[in-house]
């Protein structure tokens, strides 16, 4: 097991390089300057004469050769340095500090509630086969799968805000502030966001659930004439959950993914949203931040998943 | 089975107790006590009469926008300007008809002979911080800003002499009347809470990023950076009996159509500088007030004077205008709302030449001028736009292709474009969207001699315009309503010179709820007189 560990970290450092390459590499390819950008943005071009571009330039370290700022921000990552953001003027740590809190609440909300509803779904969608709740929610499952976020959100805002006045639009008001205004402000973007994977849980717990309910233990077990509830819990359900784990692996890069569209919709202040901002402003040492951040969360999730395949499964073995 | 049936329908059921149990709503409800002295009170309920403000409630703003940089004015944003005069005030403003007001000025003086402008200031008016607003005060404002290169028209200060507590004097090596409004414009924060900040510039510097304090009617209670901010009454302010509000709350929301939405709802009062004409349609319809804005001033700008280009030839850019009916345009992107351009001039611009057309729609004639330019086999023109102006390039390829132009849109993400329009220079024509203010120094920042945007050098400028744009700003002219005589022949010069092709002004729109009384932003896009806003009980 120790040993699967390190050399699973070891290939995810290396997959963590080729994040750096390919971020720090792919955004400087962009047309445009990010200080000419910046400050046509802010207006201040019209007062800005060239030299003091050049300044700024020198400030952010753009004027030295690609490599060796490439090679700076690696030395600044190893120190914990983030770097400063061109356009907020302000530490990236900073600016991830205010962000990923709000992005993580409402993802791992996200996470939570697309597993447990994706597996209650699955679980008796399985063992009620071709009944009317099958027949309901199965097809349910697959509109949840196609359904795009955004159009989600819009419906959901004007349904649910604008025309029945339930829950507030938009905005984020941290739970320590405010908890039931904050519980009712997460409700229409954690939805949104759980959708997907409430519909993918289901149908993946579903299969798994059907194959396991087939084998022979099981219906040892009914032979036995145990209860339902403690063939489903304790034998079938366990059994059934590795493929699931996988998902809810995934899940974590689309939870990232998916607060890009959700921030927006729903004006979060959240890391999805200062990402894309920062993509259009090509603020390049928040952009780098931030991707980074999201890999390493990424890979140690996914590590997590792996290693947890053998407490679900004895039979799994890590060579 | 069935408990794993009751499992997801508690859940359910509790989710739609927290959805709705939890439903009070944050409307704020003004009370409605009519104004008595200085003193406010949001107590005692009363009836004024009709359009008798009130004092009291928070107005709740949406905003595409939010104050990034509170109160470090060298590197401030337009929005971050705007949005912050609740606690940041000018010394002096434009009223409706572009005339230079006083604020925290009282008077000023100019002299095109000595090169001086003389600010006498209003007295007894104090920062927030309760330092006094002086002249000292106002020349360390206007330093900051000549020391940052970030104040207009900075460059033309000799030295700034305080010639009483209360008076300031500019000595200058240059004047034109447009310096007055360049500086009246600034707004000031307190010296004395910007230098006590912090030890070192950098420690200033970033303390004033996320602090302000002025001598507005409102003072920053709260902000959250790309969320919200919220400004608290100033009781101490120095204009007797105002503010009406106890507090502004601006939330941004990027997103028009959610914007829209929280406004159908009810749950904000009020948003601002709304653009996209759908939504100010729609909540029209819906009975809701809207104030109009200047809107902005749309062109197709030539590289006329790269020798190479055809549009260096007069006739081409000629066919181009003639080529385009701009009011059909206009009435299908603007549903009505956008004003069709045929000179260089809006006519809500004080320089508007009445009547003047020279090139309405003829493609006839367009096809004429492009034989006359040796250009009877047509010409293919790349046409730089950000995907906001997707559907009007469209428009415009279709028209000229019409004429024998082929349009190829070249359709840039903002790096490239702003990298394109500010610094490098672009080919063939660039689709532009430029502000409009209610006196004429837009002329001379976007299209004037020594222009502050596009300056790349693609636009050529007849000598005969640039003469009358250097006599426009003549030192014998001490305000824009002398100059406008001048002004007025350069817009003419421009069109007869085929400058650039103006194309249409857009709409912009401040949409409120019934019972909201604000001025936003009918003055102008920067023009915001918060302590004057009221709500009536609702």
């Amino acid at each position: 097991m120790t040993t699967y560990i390190i050399r699973r970290v070891l290939q995810a450092v290396i997959v963590l390089i080729i994040v750096t390459l390919i971020v720090f590499f792919v955004i400087r390819l962009l047309p445009g300057d990010p200080l000419i950008i910046y400050v046509a943005q802010t207006a201040q071009l019209q007062a800005m004469p060239p030299e003091m571009i050049e300044e700024l330039r020198v400030q952010y370290g753009l004027d030295k050769p690609i490599m060796v700022q490439y090679a700076n921000w690696m030395l600044d990552m190893f120190r914990g340095d983030f770097g400063e953001s061109i356009y907020y003027h302000e530490d990236v740590s900073q600016l991830m500090a205010e962000r990923f809190p709000v992005t993580l609440h409402i993802g791992i909300s996200s996470l939570i509630v697309g597993a447990i509803f994706g597996i209650l779904v699955g679980v008796i969608t399985a063992v009620r086969r071709g009944k009317w709740l099958d027949k309901i929610l199965t097809p349910l499952t697959y509109v949840g799968i196609t359904i795009p976020v955004f159009f989600l959100g819009i419906l959901m805002i004007y349904f649910f805000g604008v025309k029945l006045g339930w829950l507030p639009i938009s905005g984020y008001t941290s739970p320590f502030e405010n908890f039931w205004l904050n519980t009712r402000q997460l409700v229409m973007p954690v939805i949104c966001m759980s959708f997907f994977s409430i519909a993918a849980n289901a149908r993946q717990m579903r299969s798994s659930m059907l194959e396991v309910i087939s084998q022979d233990y099981i219906r040892t077990a009914w032979s036995k004439g145990l209860t339902e509830r403690a063939i489903i819990l304790k034998h079938a359900m366990k059994n059934s959950l590795i493929p699931v784990i996988t998902l809810v692996g995934v899940g974590v890069g689309i939870l990232f993914s998916g607060s890009v569209l959700i921030e927006t919709i729903f004006a979060i202040p959240g890391v999805g949203r200062l990402l894309v901002s920062s993509i259009f402003g090509q603020d390049y040492v928040v952009v780098q931040a931030i991707t980074l951040v999201i890999a390493v969360a990424i890979l140690v999730v996914n590590l997590l998943v792996d290693i947890s395949y053998g407490w679900l499964d004895p039979r799994i073995r890590y060579g | 089975m069935k408990k794993f049936l009751v499992i997801p329908a508690a859940l359910i059921l509790v989710c739609i107790l927290v959805f709705s149990g939890c439903g009070g709503d944050e409307t704020s409800t003004p009370a409605t006590t009519t104004p008595t002295q200085t003193t406010p009170t949001t107590t005692e309920p009363t009836t004024p009469p009709a359009g008798t403000p009130v004092y009291g409630g928070t107005l709740r703003c949406v905003s595409g926008a939010i104050p990034n940089n509170l109160g470090y004015p060298p590197e401030k944003a337009p929005s971050d300007n705007y949005l912050m005069l609740p606690v940041l005030e000018r010394v002096a403003e434009w009223d409706e008809d572009g005339n230079m007001i006083p604020v925290l000025a009282e008077s000023w003086e100019t002299d095109a002979d000595a090169l001086t402008i003389t600010w006498h200031l209003i007295q007894g008016v104090k920062f927030t911080d309760g330092t006094d607003w002086n002249a000292e005060a106002l020349r360390w404002n206007f330093q900051l800003g000549i020391d940052h290169n970030t104040l207009t028209d900075g460059q033309y200060v000799e030295s700034l002499e305080v010639v009483g507590e209360y008076a300031l004097t500019m000595h200058l090596n240059s004047f034109s009347w447009m310096m007055v409004e360049n500086y009246g414009l600034i707004q000031v924060i307190s010296p004395t809470a910007f230098e006590s900040s912090g030890t070192t510039d950098e420690a200033r510097t970033e303390w004033a990023r996320a602090n302000a304090v002025g001598t507005g009617p409102f003072t920053v209670a709260e902000w959250m950076r790309d969320d919200h901010i919220k400004f608290e009454k100033n009781p101490d302010y120095w204009q007797e009996g105002l503010p009406y509000l106890d507090a502004i709350e601006i939330r941004y929301i990027p997103d028009a159509m959610v914007a829209a939405a929280t406004m159908e709802a009810g749950d904000a009062d009020l948003w601002m500088a709304v653009s996209t004409v759908q939504n100010i349609i729609d909540l029209q319809d819906q009975g809701l007030k809207i104030n109009w804005g200047p809107g902005m001033f749309v062109t197709l700008l030539p590289d006329s004077s790269n020798p190479d280009s055809p549009l260096a030839i007069k006739e081409v850019r000629e066919a181009i205008e003639y080529g385009l009916n701009r009011p059909a345009i206009a009435e299908m992107l603007g549903q009505g709302l956008y004003e069709p351009l045929h000179q260089m001039a809006s006519s809500t611009w004080p320089g508007y030449v009445e009547g003047y057309d020279p090139r309405p729609y003829n493609p006839e004639i367009a096809i004429g001028l492009l034989d006359q330019a040796g250009k009877s086999a047509g010409l293919t023109l790349k046409v730089m736009a950000t995907s906001a102006g997707t559907d009007a390039v469209a428009a415009i390829q279709s028209y000229l292709g019409e004429v024998g132009i082929t349009i190829e849109p070249d359709i840039a993400d903002l790096g490239r474009y702003f990298g394109a329009v500010f610094g490098t220079g672009w080919t063939d024509l660039v689709f532009t969207a430029s502000g409009i203010n209610p006196s004429t120094t837009d002329l001379f920042i976007h299209y004037g001699p020594s222009p502050m945007t596009f300056r790349t050098g693609n636009i050529y400028k007849s000598p005969e315009y640039l003469a009358l744009c250097a006599e426009a700003l003549d030192p014998m002219y001490t305000n824009v309503l002398e100059a406008l005589p001048k002004i007025k022949e350069a817009i003419r010069q421009a069109g007869e010179d085929a400058m650039i092709v103006p194309l249409w002004r857009t709409a912009e729109a401040c949409i409120m709820q019934t019972y909201v009384h604000s001025e936003y932003p009918k003055i102008h896009g920067i023009m915001w007189s918060p302590e004057d806003d009221w709500m009536e009980a609702h």
